[in-house]
Formats: structure tokens, C-alpha cells, sequence
């Protein structure tokens, strides 16, 4: 009563494939990409014959194209990245190094390792936060593990200044960038304009929607204040930066983020393979997209390649010791 | 064709209203359960058809006059309370995961005026504002991070048309129903886009995202067909076959079947 499911062959599949992003994806312009090329390209090396590997393949090297980090195809055990680069780049960033060297307090590691918190030294707090995964609820009635975040900050507010250690953080959900950037706030201010594929042709988008932080009601902390990114910082972890950059007191240290701000699709080919498809334009309140290229942060440090101990850190403490 | 609906409204309801004091005005209440069969084909959230069963609540209120009836009807089913576990036949044929957790309901009030009345049959016509709402959260794989939801949600303005009759203890009824307008809700077309996001903040924004729509993007019919059997002077049994097809466009298609056998218990008052 609701029609056959579509032919599962190697042909059908491409066209779903490449249907889904022509219908759904937000970036062909911002990156200037032909996809109607792509397909013209791509097309011919599908027929009936072609295996679930070779097709796989070529399916890959097309959301390589696309060179974002919400993208990925997944077919049984096989799994295709669109960032290799992002997602290849070394680490600079070692929890354990800063757990072990650096965070002064027993009860530091809070929150099932999401949350990272202490003191380094006598003066400086530091917060690291794995993930903005989890969780639940808006604002101030956000609740789980991130809600851990109210006790962190009462416990470091009579610091002198705060680390917020965003390194490797692979972002999650929104609302808990907006939460965490909440207790930073000392005004309402907006942080970011995003509008989503509303329609077939590739500019057809929703009207622009307008982030805001909103400063938490009670706990908070205004004083300095250091967010600290690598190229793995991506996606919520990056709305978290954008919106800490909306004040003063915050200075953003570190490498850029990773480079993918919009919320993704999950959908299913008929083969029941599954792909991802960004479906979201996201700038900063003065209209620049952070896609592919990251958030640049104010103040560069980078980690040298198996250097000891976390000289990222180290440089952003002399840069606090130093205001 | 809204003026169609009004006048006809106007005609049936007018009738009824100034029966509705008659001493002959029978109620009954029904109250039951049964088993549906649902099947979704929701471009927005799968190019695969995905079905399976719940086993839906009911409750039906009908009063019926000399000419004319009226009434209404609801049944549910939610996910994790009496089934709604869709998958798709890959699931069947052993892929991972391919399911969706789903939400169905229905909901008419109808009042209808019999133009033909034999003996021991039947012929009305009649009007009714229907609703029906289908949401599925799907997941594909195990891999998948976090579900993507869709659903159709509609509000629509039907006519009605039925036959029905009496055998002694025993009563039937055919029943059909075609919507001319409607309210439609559905996801914003990138489904997990910013629309998303207003829902989480305001799930109001549901109802004030909807459109008019009209046969050109809505196509549904619904039916049914019922054996009611008195037991006693004020209690009795009632079977129900209850069927709907919805399919809507815009941009992207979603066609949906839902079909259900019930068995209730009525009272009459």
C-alpha cells in the first residue's frame, strides 16, 4: 500500500546517493562545488556489474569531495570519512598528561571523564570538556552529566582565571554549547546565524536564525578567561568558541577548531548502506562561514610533535601569569 | 470547497442540533482494543518502506437520533507502551538495526444525516473534522548519531458517506471518508535542521509550522467497516475493521497505510 521499496543494485543506490545530497547538502556553494559535474563524472563508472566494494569506493570518493567532518558513509564493517585530513591529524593533546601533571585537585576527574576540573597552581582553574554529547534539557533546566559544569564553576570562582579546554572535545548537542558559554556570559549577545536546506536548488534556505548566549542566573565566572581549541574542536565545540569570543574577558588560544559548524542528516541508501549530509549554513555574527577552514584562534600555540609534557598549556599559563 | 463543507456542515449539524434533545437520542461508549498494521514509504526519513504492528487502544462515542448521528472515535498506539516497532525488510533479512520507533493516532468527530432509509438499511451522508498523526524516530545503523524523527501530522475537514443495517441483535455499518482541506505538520524539509531546534524550544511550533493543503498535495481516504452486537438491553460487543491511506507532497513524498481490527465493549445509555 506504500510501493515497493526501491531496487537495492549498484545504479540505484548512486542515484539515491547522489540525489540525497543534491536534495539536502548546504555547502555546494559556500565550497563551490559542481555536483551535477560530479555526477557526469562519477556516473559512468557505476553499472550493474559493479561490486559492493568498487562501489563503495566510488561512493567515497565522492564525499571526499565534499572535505567536511560531518560527512561519512557507512556500509557493513566499512566506514568512509569526508575530512581524512581532520580526522588523520595527530593528537596534540594528552588528558592524562594534563591529569597527571597539571590538575592539582584528588576529586579532578568528574563526570565520567567528560568533565575534567581543578586548580593548576594556586590561582588558575581549568575545566577540560571531552564532549558536548549527552545530556538533556535547555538553559538552566539542563540537565545530566553537563550540568556538572555549575558545580566546576562554583568551585573555581574565587580563581584569579580560567582555563576552558575544548582540545579533541568532538562537539554534540547545541544546547549545551549554549549552557557552558552561559556561565562566561556577562550580557545576552548573539553568537552565530545559521539558516537549513529549506528546498531542491542549492540556495534555497530558511530564514537566518539568530544564536544567543544567555548569561547564567547566579554562578558565573568574569574573569580572564582562556578557550583553547585544536583542529580537533569541532562542531558544537566550535559554537562553544564562537560564543565565548563574543566577550571580553576571553581570549581564544590554541590551533584553529576543526572546521564543521552545521548540524547533520543521517540517511539510508536501498542497500541500507548509511550516509551523513550537513544540511545547515552556520556563520558568525558577521557572516563568515568556519567550514573546512576552523575557527582561527586569537592567540596561536601548538603542541610540537612528541614533545613532553602539554606545551599548549604551558603557553597559555605564561600568557595568564603575564596579564 | 471550504464553503462545500460549511454548507454541508450547516445542513447536517442544523438538523441534528434541533434533535439533539429528542428522548430517542441513544448513546453508546465503546471501549476496546485490537491490532493495526502500519506501513510508512517517508522520503524524508527513508527511501525504504518501513511497517509493523501495534496493538491500539479505542474509544468511541456515538449518538444516534432518528435521521441523523454523530459521534467520534481515538485510537493510539506509542512506542514502549503497546508497540510501534517499525523495520524495514533489510532488518528482516538480517542488516542491522533499519528500525523505527513510532507514534500513531487518530482522532474524528463526525455527525452525519441519513438520506435514505429503508426497512432494515441505511444511506447517510455526513461531515468530520479528522486528525491523524504518525511519527517515527528512525535509526539505521549502529552507528548512527542520535535518531532522525518525522512524522505527518494532520488535521482535516472530511466528508463522509456510509451504509449501514439492522439483523435483530445485530447491526453493521460501512463507512468511507475523504478529506477536501487540511492542516498539514510535517518536518522542515531538512528535517534536522533549524526547524528541529524551535521544536526542542517551543513544541508549539509544530502546529504553527503547518500548511493548508488541498487534494492537489494530500490524498487520503479512510474506512471502515463494524459489526456491533447487543447482549443486553444496555451492553453489547462491537467489531471494527478501521483503514487510512494518507500520501502527501511537497518536495519530498510520504505515503503512509494504517489498518486496524478492534474489538470493543459498549455501553448504552
Amino acid at each position: 500500500m506504500v510501493g515497493p521499496d526501491p531496487e537495492a543494485d549498484p545504479e540505484a543506490v548512486f542515484e539515491t546517493f547522489w540525489e540525497s545530497y543534491d536534495r539536502y547538502y548546504a555547502h555546494f556553494e559556500l565550497k563551490d562545488l559542481d555536483w551535477d559535474a560530479v555526477y557526469h563524472e562519477y556516473r559512468p563508472r557505476v553499472d550493474a556489474t559493479t561490486t559492493d566494494e568498487e562501489l563503495f569506493e566510488i561512493l567515497a570518493e565522492m564525499i571526499a569531495l565534499l572535505q567536511d567532518g560531518h560527512v561519512y558513509l557507512v556500509g557493513g564493517e566499512r566506514r568512509a570519512l569526508s575530512n581524512v585530513e581532520l580526522r588523520a591529524r595527530s593528537s596534540n593533546f594528552d588528558r592524562d598528561v594534563v591529569r597527571t601533571h597539571y590538575v592539582a585537585e584528588d576529586d579532578a576527574s568528574r563526570g565520567d571523564d567528560r568533565i575534567i576540573f581543578g586548580r593548576i597552581g594556586e590561582n588558575t582553574g581549568y575545566i577540560a570538556l571531552g564532549t558536548l554529547s549527552g545530556g538533556e534539557g535547555v538553559g538552566e533546566n539542563t540537565r545530566g552529566w553537563i550540568a556538572e559544569m555549575e558545580t566546576a564553576i562554583e568551585r573555581l570562582s574565587d580563581a584569579e582565571a580560567m582555563i576552558l579546554d575544548l582540545r579533541n572535545n568532538g562537539g554534540g548537542r547545541a544546547y549545551n554549547s549554549k549552557y557552558v558559554a552561559s556561565f562566561f556570559a556577562t550580557e545576552r549577545r548573539p553568537f552565530l546565524i545559521t539558516r537549513s536546506r529549506s528546498g531542491p536548488e542549492h540556495d534555497d534556505f530558511s530564514r537566518p536564525r539568530t544564536w544567543y548566549v544567555e548569561p547564567m542566573e547566579g554562578v558565573r565566572f568574569d574573569g580572564p578567561v582562556v578557550v583553547l581549541t585544536n583542529r580537533r574542536s569541532f562542531s558544537a565545540a566550535e559554537w562553544l568558541t564562537l560564543a565565548l569570543r563574543q566577550y571580553d574577558h576571553v581570549v581564544h588560544m590554541g590551533t584553529h577548531s576543526g572546521g564543521g559548524l552545521a548540524m547533520f542528516l543521517p540517511r539510508e541508501l536501498p542497500n541500507g548502506w548509511m550516509h551523513t549530509i550537513s544540511v545547515q549554513d552556520t556563520r558568525c555574527i558577521e557572516g563568515r562561514s568556519y567550514e573546512r577552514v576552523g575557527v582561527a584562534p586569537h592567540i596561536y600555540v601548538d603542541n610540537g610533535a612528541d614533545e613532553p609534557g602539554d606545551a599548549m598549556l604551558d603557553q597559555v599559563l605564561n600568557y595568564l601569569e603575564g596579564q | 470547497m471550504a464553503a462545500l463543507v460549511a454548507s454541508l456542515c450547516i445542513l447536517i449539524g442544523g438538523q441534528a442540533v434541533g434533535e439533539e434533545t429528542s428522548p430517542s437520542t441513544n448513546w453508546t461508549v465503546t471501549a476496546g482494543g485490537g491490532v493495526a498494521e502500519v506501513a510508512s514509504r517517508d522520503e524524508a526519513g527513508s527511501p525504504l518502506a518501513y511497517s509493523g504492528v501495534g496493538y491500539p487502544l479505542i474509544l468511541r462515542v456515538d449518538a444516534v437520533g432518528p435521521r441523523w448521528a454523530a459521534g467520534g472515535q481515538t485510537g493510539l498506539f506509542v512506542f514502549g507502551l503497546n508497540g510501534g516497532r517499525l523495520s524495514a525488510d533489510l532488518a528482516r533479512e538480517g542488516e542491522p538495526s533499519h528500525r523505527a520507533d513510532s507514534l500513531f493516532v487518530d482522532l474524528s468527530a463526525w455527525i452525519d444525516r441519513q438520506v435514505l432509509t429503508g426497512s432494515a438499511h441505511r444511506l447517510w451522508l455526513g461531515a468530520q473534522v479528522g486528525h491523524w498523526t504518525f511519527f517515527r524516530s528512525y535509526l539505521y545503523n549502529p552507528a548512527q548519531i542520535g535518531s532522525v524523527e518525522s512524522w505527518e501530522a494532520v488535521i482535516t475537514a472530511d466528508v463522509r458517506a456510509g451504509v449501514g443495517g439492522d439483523y435483530g441483535r445485530l447491526s453493521w455499518e460501512l463507512a468511507a471518508s475523504v478529506p477536501l482541506l487540511g492542516w498539514m505538520m510535517r518536518p522542515s524539509y531538512a528535517v534536522r535542521g533549524d526547524e528541529r531546534v524551535e521544536i526542542v524550544e517551543s513544541h508549539t511550533t509544530v502546529l504553527r509550522r503547518g500548511r493548508a493543503v488541498t487534494v492537489d498535495r494530500l490524498q487520503m481516504v479512510q474506512g471502515e467497516a463494524s459489526v456491533a452486537l447487543a447482549l443486553g438491553q444496555r451492553w453489547g460487543l462491537r467489531g471494527e475493521y478501521r483503514a487510512g491511506r494518507l500520501s502527501y507532497t511537497n518536495f519530498v513524498q510520504t505515503r503512509a497505510f494504517v489498518q486496524r481490527g478492534t474489538l470493543g465493549v459498549s455501553l448504552r445509555f
